[in-house]
């Protein structure tokens, strides 16, 4: 007979649950390695080794503050740091975007030599819906484009991260719903107004935002009718659980489609605003 | 992409979903699990190089998996209180697997921070004694001790009645 242990064994492997899809390993690595380094990827320090690198700055900071300045810009002009040792180098929703370029003033103080231990982490895990609010912050149509840009603010006490183009449910009225959601095909891309600066994580310390577009066209005009979305409902990071957002009223953010079509629209990445 | 950068993304591409299975048996959810995860990879990065050159990456994620785990402070071990309704056994139910699974959880969260490490190291991570001994910072008596322990105590659970009735001789 299988002794206890082998059935505990085979117990546990068989009836241990499979981790849920919105857990992400290329997240993991990415928080991992903006919170051990505290630059956005190793790429912009050329190697973990972060920790010989700053004992090298301590070192030479006394004689060599040009040096060290220009250190700093390297890191600092690259993905931004989520690490609390570097304060004055965060912008108001820092990203690890390379096009945002952090104010550094040239009165920085040289980071604080590591010791025992590697810089401060701070540790970042995805938003959840619960730790976000939504709302519209810019609607605008020109050129038979219609988008709304929406602002997603985190509430919570803790700092997390978001990343990716939301998934976008739309609705042709409010919650609760009497009608079903409307037919659409998502795409990814951005508007005039705001291009759409491709799949990043996006780190949201408490009160700090993200945004995206959402956009429909009007390009169908002649003799199609005119549908109005009044409420999106959004869903971040693979998350089943969505944000209703309200769209401005009293005419929804319009949109047009071929008969039998699904409505196109077309949805940037979460980013800085 | 730097070399070390994506080996290190390989790794936690390949070793993600056993870390994250393993924290789940620690802590019973998905939530702490990824942050127990997510503090060690956060660890291990930067000493990536190193790590990588001793071919075990994995056993340091772990380490700082159970470290965290048993020296939380700020995690105070809720024992549950078994219920009076035993799980309904016999005939077909097509939930059972879910049923058992919820039992599982129900019955290690039971059990004291130690002795479901040492349960969750040497039966679903499969480690030896001595490895359990290294990662839990305790020496292999206590590992034997721990994990005899928690096995009695899942054998004699009403949670899992009927699962774990081995012959110990064997």
């Amino acid at each position: 007979m299988n002794s206890p242990e082998n059935q505990l064994a085979q117990l546990l492997r068989s009836h241990t649950p499979q981790p849920p899809a919105s857990i992400q390993p290329a997240s993991l690595a990415d928080r991992a390695i903006i919170g051990a380094t505290g630059s956005g990827t190793a790429a912009a320090t050329g190697s973990p080794a972060v920790r010989p690198t700053l004992l090298v700055l301590a070192a030479a900071c006394v004689i060599a503050i040009p040096v060290a300045t220009i250190v700093l810009s390297r890191h600092h002009n690259t993905p931004v740091s989520a690490a609390t040792s570097h304060p004055t180098s965060f912008s108001a929703s820092p990203s690890i975007s390379s096009s945002s370029a952090p104010t550094s003033s040239a009165s920085v103080a040289p980071p604080p030599v590591a010791t025992t231990t590697s810089s401060p982490v701070v540790h970042a895990r995805a938003c959840q819906p619960a730790d976000l609010t939504a709302g519209v912050i810019r609607q605008a149509e020109a050129m038979e484009q219609n988008f709304v840009q929406i602002r997603l603010t985190n509430v919570a006490s803790t700092p997390c991260t978001v990343t990716g183009h939301p998934a976008i449910t739309a609705w042709p009225d409010h919650a609760p719903h009497g009608q079903g959601p409307l037919a659409v095909q998502q795409s990814a891309g951005g508007t005039y107004a705001q291009v759409d600066p491709g799949t990043r994580l996006v780190l949201l310390r408490p009160h700090q935002t993200s945004s995206f577009t959402v956009q429909t066209g009007l390009s169908y005009n002649g003799g199609l009718p005119r549908i109005e979305i009044h409420e999106l409902d959004i869903r971040i990071d693979g998350n089943q659980v969505a944000i209703p957002v309200p769209m401005p009223e009293p005419n929804g953010l319009p949109a047009t489609a071929p008969t039998g079509q699904p409505i196109p629209l077309m949805v940037s990445a979460l980013t800085t605003p | 992409m730097h070399q070390d950068e994506a080996a290190f993304r390989d790794f936690v591409r390949a070793e993600s979903t056993g870390l994250l299975r393993t924290g789940w048996l620690l802590t019973g959810n998905w939530s702490d699990a990824e942050d127990l995860l997510q503090t060690a990879l956060a660890a291990t990065w930067p000493r990536w190089v190193e790590l990588r050159r001793s071919d075990a990456p994995a056993l340091y994620v772990r380490k700082v998996m159970l470290h965290r785990y048993l020296h939380d402070r700020r995690r105070r071990w809720k024992g549950e209180i078994p219920t009076d309704q035993l799980p309904v056994t016999g005939g077909l139910d097509p939930h059972a697997g879910t049923e058992l699974r919820h039992d599982l959880a129900r019955a290690l969260a039971q059990l004291p921070p130690r002795q479901r490490a040492a349960i969750t190291l040497r039966y679903f991570a499969d480690l030896s004694e001595a490895q359990c001994a290294q990662l839990m910072g305790c020496s292999t008596g206590a590992v034997r001790s721990s994990a005899a322990k928690g096995l009695r105590r899942l054998r004699t659970s009403p949670l899992l009645a009927g699962e774990l009735i081995g012959d110990d001789r064997s």
